[in-house]
């Protein structure tokens, strides 16, 4: 299954839903961001992606136009198509990325992932629904791995 | 004894003959007819339940709440009727806009949903298998030490300020208990976190404790609440934020995107306070200026500590050789810039403006440079 596709978008989305009870358990999870998935050796064209959560379940997630992105989310992640493959490439046995590889430790320092908003309170929510935004990560890398071992 | 009924109700015969009254099935009902709104609230959403937005309507809604509370000045709930006779139970704060901001009802059902548990949350079981040297485990029980004595702080300040404040906002008060909860649990990670690993806590701080005091002593609650909440958490959500990413074991990272998503919630809350407070008082801005330019020192103080930018500096380096610090002054450099653009984005969000030119963080970045 590549990364970037419908198939694997649409199959997270269902993995998402299925994973209720996790995001539950983590509380309100009121936000919406995007990943914009940037040109690198292998992948020509950009591409966005739009998460919209309400309450604690995914309502949207739609490939969604570059321009105003920013002003549609609570904030946008950006990095290069091969730093999100590597990303979820690190998945651990216990369906974990790994350390190293966190949301988080990737767009700290503003490499290799920068974080794009425009308000302060929409930036905020990364922070503040941070947990449930590497959940949101954790299980697409299940997927990713999923359509690895399903096309070897 | 401090406080003494200004009845004494066994010599009262009147109070006395209505208990017999009542002891006979004579019920005066007067409550009944207490000239109060009639509502029927609901949940909007079944899944989240009945929250304080479902039923912030009328009388009973924040907005009845007056910018001035001159005449209710007791626990008595706002909607209620209110009897003659009500004490005045001493609240200092009786302005909305000295602690009101926009965000609270959202933010008061966000924090009591995205509650977590130090004990049973972390993985503290799969700390011993984590491969980390003495060194570096001190590194990080040292930055733990700092971490437990300063989250406190923001317990004891919102617990000092509550019982001041008029009962009117009580949404404002459960939302500070609700913060109170949230940075006991920090207290508690970071102790047990020090405690977990072999090593224990470390080297308290001097600076830490003056700046500790330079919040709690704050002369009004806003004051308070811009150098708790904007400056001192705004800088301690930065030290999560670095923390996950530097931090030695996955255990420890998921300890730091916890905290951090707490901290937040706090640093969200008194960035739409000042705003609010700002809106209503335009005026008042110098106060805000005026406080943050001896706040700022403090902060000064505890951010160039070498409690706390040393052990940052070894666990973003990854070691103590020569090249492993360079690069730890270099990232810690990096986060400390950062959290000082973020802080002055949240002012400037707030409306609070000029403080990048009047910061002491700019004039300590010009004598660094």
């Amino acid at each position: 299954m590549d990364f970037p596709s419908k198939e694997f978008f649409d199959r997270l989305r269902t993995e998402l839903v299925g994973a209720a009870d996790e995001f539950a358990h983590l509380g309100v999870f009121d936000a919406s961001f995007a990943i914009r998935v940037q040109a690198s050796p292998g992948f020509a064209e950009e591409r966005n992606y739009l998460f919209r959560f309400e309450l604690d379940s995914c309502t949207e997630l739609t490939e969604t136009e570059t321009d105003g992105l920013e002003d549609r989310v609570d904030f946008v992640l950006e990095a290069p198509h091969a730093i999100w493959c590597e990303m979820l490439a690190s998945r651990q046995p216990n369906g974990e990325i790994d350390a190293a590889h966190t949301i988080n430790t990737l767009c700290h320092f503003d490499d290799p992932i920068r974080v794009r908003y425009r308000d302060p309170l929409g930036h905020d929510k990364l922070f503040r629904f941070q947990q449930s935004v590497q959940t949101v990560f954790n299980v697409a890398a299940t997927v990713a791995a999923e359509g690895a071992r399903a096309s070897t | 004894m401090a406080y003494y009924s200004p009845v004494d109700f066994l010599q009262d015969e009147e109070f006395i003959e209505g208990m017999k009254r009542r002891q006979n099935g004579e019920l005066s009902l007067t409550w009944m007819d207490a000239a109060t709104e009639r509502v029927r609230c609901s949940p909007q959403s079944p899944r989240r339940g009945m929250t304080y937005k479902d039923i912030n309507v009328g009388s009973y809604s924040t907005d009845a709440i007056p910018e001035v509370i001159r005449s209710h000045r007791t626990m008595a709930p706002r909607g209620s009727a209110l009897p003659l006779g009500l004490p005045d139970m001493g609240y200092l704060v009786n302005r909305k806009s000295e602690v009101w901001a926009n965000n609270i009802l959202a933010l008061y059902e966000e924090s009591k949903t995205r509650q977590w548990n130090a004990s049973t949350d972390i993985d503290w079981c799969a700390l011993p298998d984590c491969q980390i040297t003495d060194d570096m485990e001190k590194a990080f029980c040292q930055l733990c030490t700092l971490l437990t004595e300063v989250e406190m702080i923001a317990t004891d300040l919102p617990a000092k300020w509550i019982p001041l404040i008029n009962h009117d906002m009580i949404e404002l008060k459960s939302l500070l208990c609700m913060q109170a909860v949230d940075e006991a649990r920090h207290t508690e990670v970071f102790r047990k976190r020090a405690l977990a690993n072999g090593v224990g806590l470390l080297q308290a701080s001097v600076v830490a404790e003056h700046a500790l005091k330079g919040i709690l002593d704050a002369d009004t609650y806003t004051q308070a609440s811009v150098f708790l909440h904007l400056l001192g958490e705004g800088f301690i959500l930065s030290t999560f934020r670095n923390g996950e990413a530097i931090a030695p074991t996955a255990v420890d990272k998921k300890i730091f995107r916890l905290v951090m998503q707490d901290e937040a919630r706090h640093v969200s809350y008194g960035m739409m306070h000042l705003k609010y407070f700002l809106r209503a008082h335009p005026s008042r801005a110098e106060e805000i200026h005026f406080m943050l330019d001896e706040a700022e020192t403090l902060m000064i103080g505890l951010l160039g500590s070498a409690e706390l930018a040393e052990p940052l500096i070894i666990l973003a380096g990854k070691g103590f050789g020569r090249e492993h610090i360079e690069r730890g002054v270099e990232l810690t450099l990096f986060n400390q810039l950062k959290a000082i653009d973020e802080y002055f984005g949240r002012l400037e969000h707030a409306g609070l403006e000029g403080r990048r030119e009047r910061s002491q963080f700019t004039k300590l970045l010009a004598m660094l440079a």
